[in-house]
């Protein structure tokens, strides 16, 4: 958006004829807004969470809470805050990245400090702690649990990954944008347009590439007595209940970002720190992945 | 009429070249330039001034790369200098009666670059043969290829690759120089020094100016090597500018890509007006 390589769509978006824009999530949509423009078109969106029964760790959703109060709280917290391997555990850092200047948003000594205090909690956490899936928020994440631990009570709490900062975010895994040198715009926010539709959003179309990675931007397919969204043989849903906690969780995300290759370098930090056999420092190895991940925003 | 047939015959012969370097050359360094001044491409460009060279130059990954690359030239062009006039003055004697050992110097600089990539490994990899024996010797462990020691290795390897053909053009140099000026100089006692100092070095000037031209450009070639070694984001003593273009051409960043290219030639530019100017008063003087 910064180096001018799509096309604004504001003008065209109240023309939109397939999409209802007033069902698109919002905070979503507003990463890919850029100086009063709409650029970019987040089609899907997730976070890391973890899952607990509701009846074992009942869990409210704030934008206040921290990644500390996390790490001071019970033990499903601190194992919501710590169990996470995934690529978007970096969304603890809030903003991750300084766009304006091309760099990161945090020092060198903060990133150790994290990773510090992460490995700290996980090696010490308590046995008490109740059975949990950690998982990315994707169509169909319920789908493969250990039916010895959660199928009796199907129930969760989902628990996010809280920021350093407070609140937490959401990952746009999938966009649509024209290239700013488009020669026929028209045709290409028609496309748009329907890619953001509840065909497409509920469709092959858009779940073939993405549902195994992320949630629709649009609001309300993926519960009972809807139209569900496409997955393997069929389409998939929430109970009424596992989705009134999606919406608490939807609604209290203060934040979108894009995801990058960043987030593989952190899962690689976090890999490489916890090998026994890795000859490197944890300062010599959080060094080098804070490097490279300079490397890669300065390049951007 | 003569002349001008004449004339328009020249501008005849060379117009292949002429469109080739306008074509390859000018007009793409032309379009550099606007993409330096400029942001986003195409019809949606906007000319934005020096805001991207503000940008670039404040950014602490070009000038860690660009200090890499200017601390590899100032490193390894005068070392691979003194090393190659070195082995020249020795082989100068030699030179006309063992051809073979002229050949062999060029072997590194024809080895293929995957060929020297392999090599390194085997000898500076975590189980390579050199932490092998400095863990036999009982030394602390060295990172040689993934820490601030691989730009060690890098010099190595680039001094290994391309001494021998600055030898060879150094020595094409030397065998010019007439023998009986060194017979005049022996007859009037001059010494070993003394020789190098009055005769050789006068003589030598053009020959050393396009042997650093050639090395300068090898040095920007290994690249190649280096990017197999450490990859897209290697060791931050090894991250050098071509990284960064290299990089930021993937990402599609033409505005960046365009002003480090721009803030390199300047500096190349500057580098080789300064020594060709000194060159060209050596060679005056001489005259």
């Amino acid at each position: 958006m910064k180096r001018n390589m799509f096309l604004d769509l504001s003008e065209y978006i109240p023309e939109f004829q397939f999409t209802d824009w007033e069902k698109l999530t919002p905070v979503v949509m507003e990463a890919g807004r850029y100086q009063e423009g709409q650029y970019i078109l987040p089609m899907s969106y997730t976070t890391p969470i973890t899952l607990f029964r509701k009846s074992e760790a009942p869990h409210t959703h704030s934008e206040d809470m921290t990644w500390d109060d996390m790490l001071a709280g019970g033990p499903a917290l601190q194992a919501a805050a710590v169990m996470d391997s995934s690529i978007y555990q970096g969304c603890v850092f809030q903003p991750f990245t300084d766009l304006e200047r091309d760099e990161l948003a945090f020092s060198e000594e903060e990133l150790l400090n994290f990773v510090k205090r992460k490995l700290q909690v996980y090696h010490e956490l308590s046995e008490d702690v109740p059975d949990f899936f950690t998982r990315r928020l994707e169509v169909g994440f319920d789908v493969d649990l250990d039916p010895e631990k959660f199928d009796s009570d199907k129930s969760f709490s989902m628990i996010p990954i809280y920021s350093l900062q407070g609140g937490y975010g959401a990952m746009v895994v999938s966009f649509a944008a024209v290239n700013a040198n488009t020669t026929q715009p028209e045709a290409a926010v028609f496309l748009t347009d329907y890619l953001l539709s509840e065909a497409c959003q509920s469709s092959c179309l858009y779940a073939y590439a993405t549902s195994s990675l992320a949630v629709p931007t649009m609001e309300g397919l993926m519960q009972e007595g809807k139209s569900g969204v496409s997955f393997e043989e069929g389409s998939w849903r929430m109970s009424q209940e596992n989705y009134g906690t999606f919406a608490s969780l939807r609604e209290h995300i203060a934040w979108a970002e894009f995801c990058t290759p960043l987030g593989v370098e952190l899962q690689q930090l976090f890999g490489d720190a916890q090998d026994s056999s890795q000859a490197k420092t944890l300062e010599e190895l959080v060094h080098g992945a804070y490097m490279r991940m300079q490397m890669m925003v300065a390049e951007s | 009429m003569k002349k001008s047939k004449s004339a328009l015959q020249g501008w005849l012969l060379v117009a292949p070249l002429l469109i080739g370097c306008l074509l390859f050359y000018a007009i793409p360094f032309v379009l550099v330039l606007q993409y330096s001044l400029s942001t986003g491409s195409g019809g949606a460009s906007d000319f934005i001034g020096f805001i991207n060279y503000q940008d670039v130059m404040n950014n602490g990954m070009f000038t860690m790369a660009f200090g890499n690359t200017m601390r590899f030239l100032a490193a390894g062009l005068p070392l691979i200098m003194v090393l190659a006039y070195v082995i020249a003055l020795l082989m100068q004697k030699q030179a006309g009666k063992h051809k073979l050992l002229k050949s062999v110097f060029l072997f590194p600089y024809i080895m293929p670059v995957v060929g020297a990539v392999i090599l390194v490994e085997l000898l500076f990899a975590d189980s390579g043969l050199v932490p092998g024996l400095v863990e036999v010797l009982g030394l602390p462990f060295v990172d040689w290829l993934g820490g601030p020691a691989a730009f060690g290795v890098v010099l190595l390897l680039y001094l290994w690759k391309n001494t021998g053909y600055s030898v060879i053009l150094l020595l094409a140099g030397l065998v010019t120089i007439p023998e009986e000026q060194y017979s005049a100089a022996d007859l009037d006692g001059a010494s070993g020094w003394q020789k190098f100092f009055y005769i050789t070095t006068p003589q030598m000037w053009y020959s050393v100016f396009f042997a650093i031209i050639f090395s300068l450009i090898n040095a920007f070639k290994c690249f190649r090597e280096i990017f197999l070694i450490g990859g897209t984001h290697p060791n931050e003593n090894i991250y050098m500018l071509q990284h960064f273009l290299n990089n930021s051409f993937e990402n599609l960043n033409y505005a960046k890509l365009s002003v480090a290219s721009v803030l390199l030639l300047i500096v190349v530019l500057i580098v080789f007006a300064v020594f060709y100017g000194f060159v060209r008063r050596k060679e005056a003087f001489r005259a």
